[in-house]
């Protein structure tokens, strides 16, 4: 390399100690009002919109350089390999329907609340925010595939968090890891209720409130009680990998290994309210399936939605309250960031 | 105004820098996973390292403070936390131009890793007093940092006189 050369520049120490000063008033009033900074936060995210999408070409490029290269034998493999998965899981899907629909007349029956519906829109991985600090990525899909603040994302493993900003074509998805973020839980085995909060790791959770005198297992499973309206019921959330009963306070201290894969997913799952017709649609093939599995009446078996509005007409026991089921997806509540 | 050896006309320069800084930011968001992304090396603060040291007339401590806030923006770190710690390594960067004469690849390389040190030194600190975290990951980052700088210094070699 040729000599270089350090140009002489006057060193202003006064320039200098305004510039800090300025920087320490930033830090300062970020600190005491963060809410003052978000519309530029917001905008900023915004704008790294480009840079994001530049960031998958060299994804999009692997992955058709991977198809050019992949031999026929390799593609034929993977073909009947995946259509034998298609299979089964086809085949596990009819036993869910019949469960499904058998679930829907015995909430009626009971007059429960229905639980909330959901479709699945398939999103990618495409950026991991850099500050260690946080466990927050980013996705693929934003307000125009119909993604909204406060919609839960899973894989194919379990719960992996909530939407917290949205963008025209992204959106950014903070991890139920991160120190922030908390989830209701239910103890599969012994149905005890609790709060997993995130350790700030991607490997660990941690398991709150649970009493030294309960019954908590290592290998315990966990999952999601839908209890505060944020995140759904029912969805995995880890299992138990350490119990401490030697804790000093009331409670144990507990670890949770998270059932979703944090470090390498590319393809997330998220939750999104189904809309009015696909709930209809839905509701027609619970109830035909349901007349199909089980030969009952028409007019209980036909109209699930019905039988939650009005439980009499499945079970003329039952008293009919005046609104027994309010949806509890109009209830998700927004996180607030 | 370009430096006194200086054979590029300013507006190449200017773009240059632009251009520079704007790959550093993309390759600071581009997708890596969790365990890859703490071995993610600090690319606009290294881009910044060698136009302070190259060309100090068209980058100075107002050009660092507003990588910096660009770098939180980015970051998502508190506002002003990098803007500090990239303003005080410009100061360093100053005060070593007094003495050095003449800089060379490997005086150049070492005086990157001081710089790195400091920024990254600066900013632990900073998150002590003001968040009382300490991310111990950042010095894996640094270290990364320091191997990989000099490939900005391959990459903008053209720009060095």
């Amino acid at each position: 390399m040729n000599p270089s050369i350090f140009a002489r520049q006057p060193l202003s120490f006064r320039k200098t100690a305004a510039i800090l000063i300025i920087a320490m008033i930033l830090m300062w009033f970020d600190s005491k009002n963060p809410e003052w900074f978000n519309p530029i936060r917001s905008t900023s995210h915004a704008a790294m919109q480009p840079i994001y999408e530049l960031s998958l070409w060299p994804n999009y490029a692997a992955h058709w350089s991977s198809g050019r290269l992949q031999s026929k034998e390799a593609l034929r493999r993977e073909n009947v390999q995946l259509k034998s998965e298609l299979i089964h899981a086809r085949a596990k899907l009819q036993q869910q329907d019949y469960i499904l629909a058998q679930n829907a007349r015995l909430q009626g029956i009971l007059s429960t609340t229905r639980p909330e519906q959901y479709d699945l829109t398939l999103a990618q991985v495409i950026g991991t925010d850099t500050n260690p600090l946080k466990q927050i990525v980013v996705l693929n899909k934003g307000e125009q595939d119909g993604v909204k603040v406060g919609q839960t994302v899973i894989d194919e493993k379990g719960i992996l968090g909530q939407v917290i900003n949205v963008y025209p074509n992204t959106s950014r998805l903070l991890l139920i890891t991160d120190e922030l973020q908390s989830v209701a839980v239910t103890i599969k085995r012994t149905g005890q209720r609790a709060i997993v909060t995130g350790a700030g790791m991607p490997t660990g959770l941690h398991l709150n409130y649970v009493f030294k005198t309960s019954d908590v297992r290592v290998g315990d499973e966990v999952v999601s009680s839908g209890l505060g309206g944020r995140i759904p019921a029912g969805y995995a959330v880890g299992r138990i990998r350490y119990v401490d009963p030697d804790q000093g306070d009331n409670f144990m201290h507990i670890e949770v290994a998270p059932a979703a894969n944090f470090n390498d997913n590319s393809y997330v799952l998220i939750l999104q309210d189904k809309t009015s017709n696909s709930i209809q649609r839905q509701a027609l093939l619970e109830a035909t399936e349901a007349a199909a599995f089980d030969e009952l009446p028409v007019a209980g078996a036909l109209q699930p939605a019905d039988t939650m509005a009005n439980p009499a007409l499945v079970n003329p026991n039952i008293a009919t309250p005046a609104a027994t089921a309010p949806s509890t997806s109009d209830t998700a509540a927004q996180p607030s960031r | 105004m370009s430096s006194p050896d200086s054979t590029h006309p300013n507006f190449e320069i200017v773009l240059a820098i632009v251009l520079s800084f704007i790959l550093a930011s993309s390759l600071n968001v581009y997708p890596l996973s969790q365990g890859t992304a703490i071995l993610r090396p600090m690319v606009m603060i290294m881009v910044l390292i060698f136009w302070l040291i190259f060309q100090p007339r068209h980058t100075g401590l107002f050009t660092a403070f507003v990588i910096g806030l660009i770098a939180d923006l980015l970051l998502d770190t508190r506002l002003g936390q990098q803007a500090f710690a990239a303003v005080v390594m410009a100061l360093v960067i100053k005060i070593a131009s007094i003495y050095i004469k003449q800089l060379y690849t490997l005086g150049a390389w070492f005086l990157a890793c001081v710089c790195l040190l400091v920024f990254q030194s600066v900013l632990w600190i900073l998150q002590l007093i003001t968040q009382n975290t300490f991310v111990p990951q950042g010095g894996i980052s640094m270290l990364m940092s320091m191997a990989c700088w000099p490939l900005i210094l391959l990459a903008l070699r053209r720009y060095t006189h």
